[in-house]
């Protein structure tokens, strides 16, 4: 699986507003982060905006004569895909230090996992 | 004891103290006692030492040779730069030079724990940001998480969230906030309420333990000492082991729903291999097989057992002693009431093995009178330190001595100077460190013990008492 685009904190911002109210212009989403839409606000929300086009996680409806931006991928697809990313590049351990994890993948085959079913179950009976 | 000794005695008593562990962890039935082994081999990294023990001076060999390796091998530079000065009386290079080294391994040190900080807590800080954004799970998960929390008697409660994705689940528990145990929601429409229940149950587990504590503890000290195989070693088998505890506690808490729990732990692997294998894993890939094997094995073949009192006191008797000791050579001799230093482990001293020199006159030696090569005088009062080196005595074993924190503080009356001594009497090159302060004080304790310290590490033994020892390859004597 490709690792999924990285997402900066201010863009990962961005896409909390279109996760929250998805179809929104470029003014709605700077007043929303901002509280008002000055054209240096405006310029920054528009290139981020552009930036998450390129990588792939907002969609453009050009169909009206303002552009609206909605988030491709839903919040929860987003964050799980990101753990993934995280999971995958850090495999020392060193980071996972600071959580606590349930099981680690035994990379069992369908077979030896039905052995260790059965062997739980010889155990009970 | 210099920064190399230091680390030297560390490095020594962590490896020892970790193969002890690492035996432990392979015969030991409770996984609790390992874990306290391998916790206090990280502890002992950290906590300075108290007491020293003498170890045979030939398991030290190997790792002074290759700390006085590198130090001889930067000096060596110096050295040759300054043979053109020989005439010179003073020379402070060989001094410089050890201390430079010992800089350049603590910058290089700290660079390397601030790059490692600095990527790690970006990673966490992405991490938080992620779990923070992760949604609520449904009340009815919640529900089941309070009402295992009220069983298990712990009074915080996390909060169950959930999210995409196919990785384990996990426990974020965090400084400030709200721990939160992450689900990922395809898990949670898969499994069944029994499995779920032991799934909740592993991770407040985690909580009650206060493992989120524990693990912050390792990663720092295995970040200090990131450059220490036997610390990395550390940490990976203290997350292994404590997920072996943590098992262990749920089955202790609910043996009867142990087949369950090792039911669930296969449902958990069976969901990371049906998508990417995004797994938050501490273990290798090629042991993690052997890993959930044996974790399954031990929750479905051995009963819980509580470990009895004194099992548990003998533990922490030996790691709380690992902790408090410090290692030294066998040559090196212990401090006497007087301040001296007086041979303890040496054998029986014979007088005819040694030389007495006289060096009240430095400049009237000659080799004749240091008819031993290995004969190392050394004559202390007050105000002066004269070492005398006999002429096969290398250069670079003198080198050391003349650091410059004996004789840049300024504060107290110090002279050391170094002869060696050449076929006809006093070599021109005399290394000599001379300083004489205004205020007329004797020589610093901390210089006195740290020249005399030096000998030692160099298997010098100075007895300051009159008596004549004799060490194996070199002999001091005291005038």
């Amino acid at each position: 699986m490709a690792a999924p685009q990285k997402v900066s904190d201010t863009e990962l911002q961005i896409l909390d507003v279109l996760w929250d109210c998805p179809a929104q212009t470029i003014r709605a989403v700077c007043e929303s982060i901002y509280g008002d839409a000055s054209t240096s606000h405006y310029a920054t929300v528009q290139s981020l905006l552009e930036r998450l086009e390129k990588k792939g996680w907002v969609t453009r409806d050009r169909s009206e004569r303002r552009h609206l931006f909605s988030a491709v991928r839903d919040r929860s697809e987003f964050i799980g895909e990101q753990i993934q990313g995280i999971a995958n590049a850090v495999c020392d351990g060193s980071v996972v230090a600071l959580l606590g994890q349930l099981a680690h993948s035994g990379n069992f085959s369908k077979k030896e996992r039905q052995e260790l079913r059965r062997l739980i179950e010889g155990e009970e009976s | 004891m210099s920064f190399l000794s230091v680390l030297l005695t560390k490095v020594i008593l962590a490896t020892t103290l970790a193969a002890f562990a690492e035996v432990v962890r392979r015969r030991a039935t409770r996984p609790g006692t390992a874990y306290a082994l391998w916790a206090s081999v990280l502890a002992v990294l950290i906590i300075p030492s108290f007491f020293s023990v003498s170890v045979p001076d030939q398991m030290l060999i190997p790792l002074r040779a290759a700390a006085n390796g590198m130090a001889d091998w930067y000096a060596a530079d110096v050295e040759a730069e300054s043979l053109g000065s020989r005439a010179s009386e003073s020379v402070e290079a060989p001094g410089v030079a050890t201390d430079t080294l010992v800089k350049i391994v603590v910058v290089c040190w700290l660079v390397g724990c601030l790059i490692l900080f600095h990527r790690r807590l970006l990673i966490v800080g992405r991490i938080r940001k992620l779990v923070g954004l992760a949604s609520e799970a449904p009340a009815e998960f919640n529900e089941q998480c309070s009402r295992l929390s009220c069983e298990l008697r712990m009074n915080r409660v996390p909060r169950v969230v959930m999210t995409g994705g196919t990785f384990s689940p996990f426990l974020w528990d965090p400084i400030r906030g709200e721990a939160s145990i992450v689900m990922p929601a395809a898990l949670l429409r898969r499994i069944s309420k029994v499995s779920l229940d032991a799934i909740l149950r592993h991770e407040l587990i985690h909580v009650r333990r206060r493992d989120a504590w524990r693990n912050r503890l390792v990663f720092l000290i295995s970040t200090l000492w990131w450059w220490f195989p036997t610390a990395v070693m550390a940490r990976r088998r203290l997350l292994v082991l404590e997920e072996l505890c943590t098992d262990a506690e749920v089955i202790r808490e609910n043996p009867q729903r142990a087949k369950e729990y090792a039911h669930a732990l296969l449902d958990t692997d069976e969901f990371l291999a049906a998508g990417s294998r995004a797994d938050l894993s501490v273990v290798p890939a090629f042991t993690q097989g052997n890993f959930l094997r044996e974790r399954i094995v031990r929750i479905v073949a051995e009963p819980p057992r509580r470990s009895s009192g004194h099992s548990r006191s003998i533990v922490y008797l030996v790691a709380a002693a690992s902790l408090a000791l410090g290692v030294t050579a066998a040559g090196v001799p212990e401090r006497g009431a007087n301040g001296l230093i007086a041979d303890v482990s040496s054998p029986t001293p014979t007088m005819h093995d040694v030389e007495s020199v006289d060096v009240s006159e430095p400049q009237s030696l000659s080799a004749s009178m240091l008819p031993d090569s290995d004969v190392v005088s050394v004559r202390r009062t007050d105000r002066e330190i004269v070492l005398v080196w006999p002429r096969t005595a290398s250069a670079e074993n003198l080198m050391p001595v003349a650091r410059p924190d004996i004789e840049s503080e300024g504060r107290a009356t110090r002279s050391v100077r170094l002869v060696r001594v050449s076929e006809d009497g006093m070599e021109p090159r005399v290394w000599k460190i001379d300083r004489s302060a205004a205020d007329g004080s004797p020589l610093k304790r901390s210089e006195v013990d740290w020249l005399f310290g030096f000998l030692a590490l160099n298997n010098v033994i100075v007895d300051c008492d009159g008596t004549k020892h004799q060490h194996p390859g070199r002999t001091t004597n005291v005038v």
